[in-house]
C-alpha cells in the first residue's frame, strides 16, 4: 500500500499515457523504482513486449523477471536494437522513466549547464528523451514521467511532428489513480512489493539514502518502519 | 519525534524534531507506519534544490494512522490508515475537481511562475517541508480529497 503514494500510481500513469489497445510494444528507459511498476503496468493494461532499458545489472533482472526484454545502453545501440526488434517500425510507445536531477527554480543558465553537464547513467541527459523519440513508431506515443525541470536542449521536434508524435507527461494527480490502482492490489492483480530490496529502521535512515544514491548493495528500494 | 533531515549536500541526519500539531483545522496528524526513500530524494541529498534549508525533514513516500484531525477535517478520523499522495492537493479548486491534484491550485506557492517551472513545483520537494518521515507522526495536509485506503487496507505490503 505504501507505493500508492508515488511510484505505483506514476508507473502505472507511464503505462496508461501509452493508449494501449492490446498487443503493443512498449520501449522503458530507467529501470528504476518506477521504471519497474511501468513495465509491469504496461503488460496489465495488455502491452504484448516490453524492451526495458538500463544499465545496473539487477535493475535488468528484475525487469526480466516481469517479462521485460532487457537491453544495456552501455553494450547495445538501442535504437538499432528497438529496431531490430520492431522490423524497423519503431516501439509503439516510449516511457522516458529517467528524467533529470535539473532542479525546476533554478536559473536558465544553471539549468541548461545542468542538462549540458550532468550525466545521466553515463551520458547526457537529454540523451534519453531525444533516443525515446528516435525510437518511437510513427504517430506512436512518448510518455514522460521522468522529471524535467527546465528547458531542454536539442529536442528532435522535427521528428516529432513530421512523424506524428503524441507527447504525454505529467506529475501525477496521485488521487486520481488511488481507487483503482487499491483495487488492483486487492485483486491481487499487482503486489508493488516486489520492489522493495531493503528494509530497515528509520535510524538507519542516513546510510541507506547513500546506499540508494550510490546503486551498491543491489538497492533498489528503501522501506524504513519506525 | 524523530525524523531524517536534510543538512547538506550529502548529508542526511536521524534528528529529534518538534512533534506535529494541527496548523490548520483541515490538518490530520498520522503516525507514520512505513516511509520511503525515493529517486526524487536523491536530488535533495544531492543538494540540487536550492529552496532546501538546513533541518528540512525529508520524505515524500509515507502511509500511517490517523492519530489526530482538525475541527473543519470531515474526512478523517482517528484510527483511519491513509497513504499519502506525494502530491499536495486541495481536492476542491478548479484543476483538482477535474482530477489533475498535481496541478491544484491552493497547495502551489508558485503557480504564478510558469516560466520557472511550468507553473508546478514538484510536489516532492515540496512535500519535505510538510511530510515528516518520522516515528510517531506527520502533518497532513491532504484532509480535501477522499481518503482511498483508509480503514480499507487490510495489511500493508510494506
Amino acid at each position: 500500500m505504501l507505493f500508492l503514494s508515488d511510484i505505483f500510481p506514476t508507473g502505472y500513469m507511464a503505462a496508461e499515457f501509452c493508449n494501449i489497445q492490446g498487443g503493443e510494444t512498449i520501449a522503458i528507459w530507467g529501470c528504476g523504482p518506477v521504471g519497474q511498476m511501468a513495465i509491469r503496468s504496461a503488460f496489465l493494461l495488455g502491452a504484448e513486449r516490453v524492451i526495458a532499458i538500463d544499465t545496473v545489472p539487477e535493475r535488468l533482472e528484475m525487469a526480466k523477471a516481469a517479462g521485460a526484454e532487457t537491453l544495456d545502453f552501455k553494450d547495445d545501440d538501442i535504437y538499432e536494437k528497438i529496431q531490430d526488434m520492431t522490423n524497423g517500425r519503431g516501439a509503439d510507445a516510449c516511457i522516458d522513466a529517467v528524467g533529470t536531477e535539473a532542479d525546476a527554480t533554478a536559473s536558465l543558465d544553471s539549468v541548461v549547464d545542468r542538462i549540458k553537464t550532468a550525466t545521466f547513467m553515463g551520458t547526457d541527459r537529454p540523451h534519453v528523451l531525444r533516443q525515446a523519440i528516435h525510437c518511437c513508431r510513427n504517430f506512436g506515443t512518448v510518455s514522460i514521467v521522468g522529471v524535467y525541470g527546465g528547458l531542454l536542449d536539442k529536442i528532435p521536434m522535427g521528428s516529432a511532428i513530421n512523424r506524428g508524435l503524441t507527447f504525454r507527461m505529467a506529475q501525477t494527480p496521485v488521487q486520481a489513480y488511488l481507487p483503482k490502482l487499491l483495487a488492483r492490489i486487492e485483486n491481487g492483480d499487482i503486489d508493488p512489493s516486489f520492489v522493495i530490496t531493503h528494509r530497515a529502521e528509520l535510524k538507519d535512515g542516513p546510510d541507506l539514502y547513500k546506499t540508494f544514491r550510490d546503486k551498491k548493495d543491489g538497492c533498489i528500494k528503501v522501506v524504513m518502519k519506525p | 519525534m524523530k525524523a531524517l533531515c536534510w543538512h547538506g549536500k550529502g548529508d542526511i541526519r536521524y534528528d529529534t524534531v518538534p512533534d506535529p500539531r494541527i496548523e490548520h483545522p483541515r490538518d490530520a496528524v498520522i503516525r507514520v507506519t512505513a516511509c520511503a526513500i525515493c529517486g526524487s530524494d536523491l536530488h535533495l541529498l544531492n543538494g540540487v534544490i536550492p529552496s532546501m534549508e538546513s533541518g528540512d525533514v525529508v520524505g515524500h513516500e509515507t502511509m500511517g494512522e490517523v492519530v489526530e484531525v482538525g475541527a473543519e477535517n470531515k474526512k478523517l478520523k482517528v484510527g483511519d490508515r491513509v497513504v499519502v499522495p506525494f502530491t499536495i492537493a486541495c481536492g476542491e479548486c478548479f484543476f483538482c475537481k477535474r482530477g489533475f491534484y498535481s496541478g491544484c491550485e491552493r497547495s502551489n506557492p508558485n503557480k504564478d511562475k510558469p516560466q520557472s517551472s511550468g507553473g508546478i513545483p514538484p510536489p516532492a520537494f515540496s512535500d519535505t517541508r510538510i511530510f515528516s518521515a518520522d516515528t510517531q507522526g506527520a502533518r497532513l495536509n491532504i484532509s480535501g480529497f477522499p481518503t482511498p485506503t483508509s480503514a480499507r487496507s487490510k495489511s500493508p505490503t510494506a
